[in-house]
């Protein structure tokens, strides 16, 4: 079952009006004297999906043991608005569509028995549709900040122009009611007004289109904590973020929610603020991890001085639910991975740790580092060792000077015959076989920018020394370097 | 008899309340019985069959391996086709490369899947070889790839660590102390993890790992127009195994 609330505006006519923008002001800040219906809807249940400010449904599903019927879940609704100063429509009905439709259409408590839903809402005026946020495509999001309250009203706003002109149409053909939309056959329907003219009248016989999307508290949830004494240095630090870490999490637990996104302010004792953002590669809420997380950033990126005040803001995404499988390798947890990686980059850097990509690009040892996963979650993971059949001849790996070294190289006829380096460990020596020149060249199109372009001819030498190497001669500097050494 | 069986049975208690069970109280089943593949989950295909079959079966899990030779003797190769087979298996691999000599180029055309490989790089590109101007830049830089390999093994979920001092010379390994890898044996035993080391001479295997010692380059095989690629001339040894294990390997450009 579902309850429904809904405060109609005193200024504004029931159907009439175009609801979602009167109901927002252009800030998408809510008017004065106006108590949102979420918090009502709360004390009831914590599966409460905002559609507007002056809209909520909310899944009453078991309350009926702890407070008896619908008409008496009802009741107090009633009762409990009735303490806030509030007297919305109220409406409880087997289905979310029929309990809006209800509402919005009827003031009072109205209970839909089960099974009557679409009986219950045939008598309603089809002009109810214009005020329904029909599939509910558009909620306003439990973390969006007020200026993203704007969008979720403009959202509605949409659905209320694109309601409006379905049912200008509606009424042209000389419909009046949702029993007349709900009656008509499906398939001219559908040819006439197209997939939007069936889902209209599925709304118009009480058929929900999607699920209750719980949303959470509007509240942001941070942390503050002004010290008495400044403290420096991460050991000090990190009790303090323990005391942070630990409330929030309990509250992130309480809404079943996870950080997706930490943000740090520190004020300092020279009572400038540095502000930090920390991007969690999974939701998480672990106070240890969270902590970990914050003290190894603050171990790669340090302060300027003391801090006196900290504050943690945390945006929020649903909790994660891990599925194992028995067929699949079990993975690293996220936080265990995500604490790995940051240990690592305090201690490596940043750029240095990660998983190699390849590039859209021929100039030769051109990689990209980017942020390690492992495959993602849903990488296939055959289930026996021996799955991947082993081959009998490898390839050759090519180890790679990312910084080539210089080369003494002597040619005869254009052929290299000796080669040597000033570097400890590479002393090369008389050329064995050489095989070349692979001339390649790029980027030379691109004159002045950052990147440079290359033109060298490339040969495999194999040295008295046992090694065999890549070497290249530079034809813009008529340079030789040591590339790489066959491995 | 009864005697001595007990005075075993006690000696083996002590070893397992010290965790040196693992290392000193199994049986020696290859030496034993011959060489009898053992279990596909108790080692780590390297991903050519001809060494697999010298591993029996392949790197023991839970040890630390080590594969030593000279320069262009195939160690990178046979680096890159053991995190082929590992990564092509959906596991993880890490790699800590102090002196960032690793090809990702390469190593994909050896068929590693570089998304479900972590690459550690030091700071060695600066240096393009093995630093001798700063005092003590060396040590910084075996220091910071050995504390990188104890988080990574310490996290676990890795299948494969590969330490690779390959192009670290000899005398700055045995600088370390020989308990460094102690510990890291210690970190993971019991577990699936295998840590391989890559080196130009022998540095550190568990007991029951196993070194594959690669022979000097013979400048590998050339036509007049193309380098076709590398004869790789590998031994097994084994702490336990009088009988080294050789097979012969080609690599292909």
């Amino acid at each position: 079952m579902f309850a429904c609330l809904f405060q109609p505006s005193s200024q504004q006519g029931l159907f009439d009006a175009a609801p979602c923008a009167a109901e927002a002001s252009p800030s998408g800040e809510r008017g004065p004297g106006r108590v949102p219906l979420d918090a009502l809807a709360r004390e009831f249940s914590p599966r409460v999906q905002v559609h507007r400010d002056t809209l909520v449904s909310l899944d009453i599903g078991g309350l009926g043991r702890l407070l008896g019927t619908p008409a008496e879940i009802g009741s107090e609704l009633r009762r409990a608005a009735a303490d806030r100063g509030l007297h919305p429509h109220i409406a409880i009905a087997p289905t979310r569509t029929a309990a809006l439709l209800m509402a919005l259409a009827r003031a009072g408590v109205t209970v839909v028995p089960p099974g009557g839903g679409r009986s219950a809402v045939a008598v309603l005026p089809l002009s109810v549709l214009r005020q329904l946020p029909h599939g509910a495509e558009a909620p306003c999001h439990r973390n969006d900040p007020p200026g993203r309250r704007g969008l979720s009203s403009s959202a509605g706003s949409r659905d209320a122009e694109a309601g409006s002109a379905v049912v200008d149409l509606l009424r042209r053909w000389g419909l009046k009611t949702l029993g007349d939309l709900a009656g008509l056959p499906a398939r001219p329907l559908s040819e006439r007004l197209g997939q939007n003219g069936v889902m209209w009248q599925r709304l118009a016989r009480g058929e929900d289109l999607q699920p209750l999307v719980a949303t959470g508290p509007e509240a942001p949830i941070e942390e503050t904590l002004d010290l008495e004494w400044p403290v420096e240095g991460l050991e000090p630090l990190s009790f303090v973020l323990a005391r942070m870490c630990e409330p929030l999490s309990e509250r992130l637990a309480a809404l079943d929610l996870a950080a997706v996104v930490l943000h740090l302010s520190f004020r300092l004792v020279s009572r400038e603020t540095e502000a930090r953002e920390l991007q969690l590669p999974a939701p998480m809420r672990d106070p240890k991890v969270l902590r970990t997380l914050i003290l190894l950033h603050l171990e790669s990126h340090p302060l300027a001085g003391g801090v006196d005040r900290l504050a943690l803001r945390v945006d929020t995404a649903p909790a994660r639910i891990t599925q194992f499988s028995l067929l699949s390798r079990a993975r690293p947890f996220p936080e265990q991975m995500a604490t790995l990686l940051a240990r690592l980059s305090a201690l490596l850097g940043e750029r240095r740790v990660g998983a190699p990509g390849l590039v859209d690009s021929h100039r030769p040892g051109a990689f990209a580092m980017a942020r390690f996963s492992g495959g993602g979650e849903s990488a296939p993971a055959p289930p026996g060792d021996l799955d991947v059949s082993p081959s009998r001849e490898p390839h050759v790996a090519l180890r790679r000077f990312r910084v080539p070294v210089p080369a003494r190289v002597m040619a005869q006829a254009g052929r290299p015959v000796r080669v040597t380096t000033g570097r400890c460990g590479l002393d090369g020596g008389a050329v064995a076989a050489a095989v070349g020149p692979w001339r390649t060249s790029g980027d030379w199109w691109r004159v002045g920018g950052r990147v440079e372009g290359w033109n060298r001819d490339e040969w495999d030498v194999a040295l008295a020394d046992g090694g065999i190497y890549r070497i290249y001669r530079d034809r813009s500097h008529d340079r030789w370097f040591i590339d790489g050494i066959v491995d | 008899m009864a005697h001595s069986a007990l005075a075993r049975t006690d000696l083996e208690a002590l070893l397992r309340a010290r965790k040196l069970d693992r290392t000193l109280c199994q049986p020696d089943a290859a030496g034993a019985a011959g060489r009898t593949p053992l279990p596909a989950g108790k080692v780590l295909s390297t991903g050519l069959a001809l060494l697999d079959q010298r591993l029996e079966g392949g790197l023991p899990r839970g040890q630390m391996s080590e594969i030593v030779g000279s320069r262009s003797s195939g160690r990178a190769t046979l680096m890159c086709a053991a995190l082929a087979a590992a990564t092509g298996r959906g596991e993880l691999a890490a790699l800590v490369d102090p002196l960032d000599t690793f090809d990702p180029e390469s190593a994909a055309s050896c068929g590693v899947a570089l998304d479900r490989l972590l690459w550690l790089r030091g700071d060695g590109t600066t240096m393009g070889a093995w630093p001798q101007r700063e005092k003590g830049q060396s040590e910084r830089l075996l220091d910071r790839a050995l504390k990188a390999v104890n988080l990574v093994l310490q996290a676990g979920g890795f299948d494969l660590v590969v330490l690779d001092f390959a192009e670290v010379p000899p005398d700055a390994i045995r600088r370390l102390p020989f308990t460094t890898w102690l510990r890291l044996q210690r970190v993971i035993e019991g577990s699936r993890t295998v840590c391989l080391l890559l080196g130009p001479a022998a540095i550190a295997r568990s007991a029951e790992g196993v070194s594959i010692q690669l022979a000097p380059s013979r400048q590998g095989a050339w036509n007049s127009h193309l380098f076709l690629g590398l004869e790789i001339q590998a031994r097994v040894v084994r702490a336990r195994d009088p009988e080294d294990g050789r097979c012969r390997l080609a690599a292909r450009a």
